[in-house]
């Protein structure tokens, strides 16, 4: 019940920034704060939705996925396209509204439709390669983002090599963080109930599993495709707030980016990828000043992290883990 | 009528035949032993029956309906549970959560039941941890229940293997070595255990056993297999006697 009552007090804060149109971030002090602390902040939650979700198969289900890039791809690709298409007849017909309602309608529209076509993507990816193992499904799913970028960069309706341009500014931190907020919850809530035990036992011991009753198959495709499903919500906050696509941002490299931030953070916990992907994005971004020296310092944070904490920051521990009920009296 | 009943299974593994010709037949209530020297097949037959393998030739009817060539997920939730010969808990899941998780196949909660924490599931959640605790209770192992199950001793290990086991609910439950590693005092408590463990829960067990004193104090029919092959078949007492199975044991003179 109090965490009913946290959310709500989540979404209210947000709400309440949102109205009052207080960017919080303006109001800090000693940090001389503007777009670019903003940008950032906005990057950190995007990236908060990609690691969480990643960490749903990665993590917890212990399928190797380093394809993630590319359900982000075309969550922001599917969202940005549809409203191109439908932007001018939604605002039609919803005109009774303000301006900011039309956003909300428009933004939800795209996101719905980011989600579903990165889940089909996942489905349709999941399926067939979910029955291979290790190595074997990291290298379909490494295949599968490049694939998607490739489609990509020669779709010319959707921009191809150009970029996508001209997409309606509609994210905000409010957006970002109300699903971020969606994100955690949901992820939370499946791995702790069956699914979430299914999924453990998945990773643990797969022999195991099957001989309990767990279906492996469709538990992996069902991970997977929740998993890729926020991706897609993701990357439609990502383009609906850069207002610019392009292939280039969605290279395996940013898939290796959303896994060191779940490795570093701890794989199999949530509270460790958000900080994995907290930790990551702003190290990226304070080690700019470096110039080309910045990738080599970031690389040797990554080793001495592997060196003195293997499992990770936060290791497997939840902070807040479900306090279990225990009935047994001794 | 029979519980299980397998008729003249095969497998093989390239040219090696693990199972030849295998039948079997188990009655409801039976407490059923199979054993054999190393490599005889034991363990495959385990494996066929459960669906880790699919067998060449030949029937498996779980209750009249066959069930080779289906998923283990699948005749797990029919109602066949087992135990592996090198345990197989779930080594990052507490021992409660290793309970838990087998009243998988009896689930009510769908996806979006989970998501939004609806009363369905909640309600379930608790009543699957009642049980899970009941059943931690029957092998003593309540007071661990918050331990991860990889820090259990070798012993305890093995009886939350059945009690995970149990967990699914099966009518048909197959004991993989169950006193493998076990002390002669474990041994003897695991056997009562057995056979209270059958007339509690109405089951009927098939019993992979090397420890002879086992398998010939609680087993009340036993068949014996060499090189994949039916060599004997009756009461341990006939077993005891029986010359091919003394030689199957010891060697031909």
């Amino acid at each position: 019940m109090k965490k009913w009552l946290l959310c709500l007090a989540a979404v209210a804060i947000l709400v309440i920034l949102q109205l009052t149109g207080i960017d919080l971030l303006l109001l800090s002090g000693p940090i001389r704060s503007g777009p670019y602390i903003h940008q950032i902040v906005i990057l950190v939650g995007i990236n908060i939705i990609l690691a969480v979700s990643l960490n749903l198969i990665n993590g917890f289900t212990g399928q190797f996925s380093i394809g993630h890039a590319g359900f982000f791809a075309v969550g922001a690709y599917t969202s940005a396209f549809v409203i191109s298409v439908l932007e001018k007849s939604v605002r039609a017909v919803l005109v009774f509204l303000p301006e900011f309602g039309q956003n909300a309608v428009l933004l939800l529209i795209g996101l719905s439709a980011g989600a579903i076509l990165a889940g089909i993507a996942g489905l349709a990816v999941g399926i067939p390669s979910l029955r291979l193992r290790g190595d074997y499904l990291a290298i379909v799913t490494l295949g599968f983002g490049e694939i998607i970028r490739v489609l990509i960069l020669n779709i010319n309706a959707i921009g191809g090599s150009r970029g996508f341009t001209g997409i309606p500014h509609l994210s905000n931190f409010f957006w970002v963080y109300l699903f971020v907020l969606v994100t955690v919850v949901v992820v939370h809530n499946l791995v702790y109930s069956s699914y979430g035990r299914a999924f453990i036992s998945i990773r643990d011991d797969e022999i195991a599993a099957e001989a309990m009753g767990v279906d492996t198959t469709r538990f992996k495709v069902t991970s997977f495709v929740v998993s890729s499903m926020f991706a897609g919500v993701a990357g439609g906050l990502f383009g609906h707030f850069t207002m610019y696509l392009h292939p280039n941002t969605f290279t395996f490299i940013k898939s290796f980016e959303l896994i060191i931030m779940i490795v570093i953070g701890g794989l199999g916990s949530i509270e460790g990828a958000i900080l994995g992907a907290i930790l990551i994005t702003v190290i990226l971004e304070v080690f700019r000043e470096f110039g080309p020296y910045r990738l080599v310092i970031f690389s040797i944070t990554m080793i001495l992290i592997m060196l003195y904490r293997p499992q990770g920051i936060l290791g497997s521990k939840a902070l807040f883990r479900r306090k279990q009920k225990v009935l047994t009296t001794r | 009528m029979a519980i299980l009943e397998v008729k003249v299974c095969v497998k093989q593994f390239g040219g090696l035949v693990a199972v030849k010709d295998l039948s079997m037949s188990l009655n409801a209530g039976d407490l059923y032993g199979l054993i054999g020297p190393n490599g005889a097949g034991k363990t495959t037959v385990f494996n066929l029956i459960t669906g880790v393998y699919t067998p060449e030739e030949g029937t498996i009817a779980l209750e009249g309906k066959e069930i080779q060539g289906m998923k283990a997920s699948a005749i797990a939730a029919l109602g066949i549970s087992r135990t592996f010969q090198n345990i197989r808990l779930f080594q990052s899941m507490t021992v409660l959560e290793n309970v838990k998780l087998a009243r998988h196949v009896h689930r009510k909660q769908g996806l979006v039941d989970a998501i939004v924490r609806s009363s369905v599931m909640q309600t379930e959640e608790s009543e699957i941890e009642r049980d899970a605790i009941e059943l931690l209770k029957i092998f003593h192992l309540d007071h661990l229940a918050q331990e991860l199950a990889s820090n259990l001793p070798y012993g305890s290990q093995r009886r939350l293997e059945i009690a995970r086991a149990l967990a699914t609910k099966p009518k048909l439950l197959l004991l993989d070595e169950p006193a493998a590693g076990m002390n002669p005092q474990e041994s003897l408590e695991l056997m009562h255990l057995i056979r209270w463990l059958r007339d509690k829960f109405d089951l009927t067990i098939l019993l992979v056993e090397h420890n002879m004193k086992v398998v010939m104090g609680v087993c009340e029919k036993i068949q014996v297999i060499d090189y994949g092959e039916t060599i004997a078949l009756g009461a341990p007492a006939e077993i005891q006697d029986n010359p091919k199975v003394i030689e199957a044991y010891l060697g031909g003179a």
